[in-house]
């Protein structure tokens, strides 16, 4: 919850039955799905529309891939709440996505429970954080 | 003056910085590595800001 408005989720990612699974980890979390986008480009198109307070984001898309991407959003929305979500575990992107400020890194391979688990505390963390820097609830 | 490079240590340095990149590049991290950096980031950023 952001005040007593529902969560807003954008999710990005290539593969359908990946977006179908977040979007039922979402559905379970008071949160509601405000978008969904299958590449980079459309991701960009959606976040400058619909100002989402998370974006979970593929790396590995056609057209624009998800560093790309998470590098266009930060660059233009430095506070974007922006968690990868993909497969790729080398050190190396994972670094790249760190160092433009992705707020959390996710492996797909993780069980269900514990990305659930994962995308809830960077959430509670990042609100902790606006918490202390605004001093007030958010 | 006419200026002089090192080449060998030009050479060395760039042998070194693809070494690094392309053991970055092969090295896998888990998840709970990933948790690790994340946090070490988080605490290293509070820091400057601070």
């Amino acid at each position: 919850m952001v005040g007593n408005k529902k969560l807003r989720v954008l999710i990005s990612d290539d593969e359908p039955h990946i977006r179908m699974m977040l979007k039922g980890i979402v559905n379970t979390m008071n949160a509601e799905v405000i978008g969904e986008a299958k590449n980079g480009e459309e991701t960009l198109d959606i976040f400058r529309h619909e100002h989402p307070h998370m974006t979970l984001l593929d790396i590995n898309m056609p057209i624009k891939n998800g560093v790309d991407t998470l590098k266009e959003i930060k660059g233009e929305y430095p506070e974007a709440f922006i968690i990868m979500m993909t497969s790729m575990a080398d050190m190396e992107t994972v670094q790249t996505c760190i160092d433009h400020g992705a707020d959390s890194y996710i492996l797909k391979n993780t069980p269900i429970m514990e990305i659930k688990q994962m995308i809830k505390d960077a959430w509670d963390d990042h609100k902790g954080n606006l918490r202390g820097e605004n001093g007030k609830t958010v | 003056m006419e200026k002089r490079y090192d080449l060998e240590a030009m050479l060395r340095d760039i042998v070194e910085d693809e070494k690094l990149f392309s053991e970055r590049k092969n090295v896998k991290m888990s998840q709970e590595e990933i948790k690790k950096l994340l946090k070490q980031r988080k605490k290293e950023q509070n820091n400057r800001d601070d």
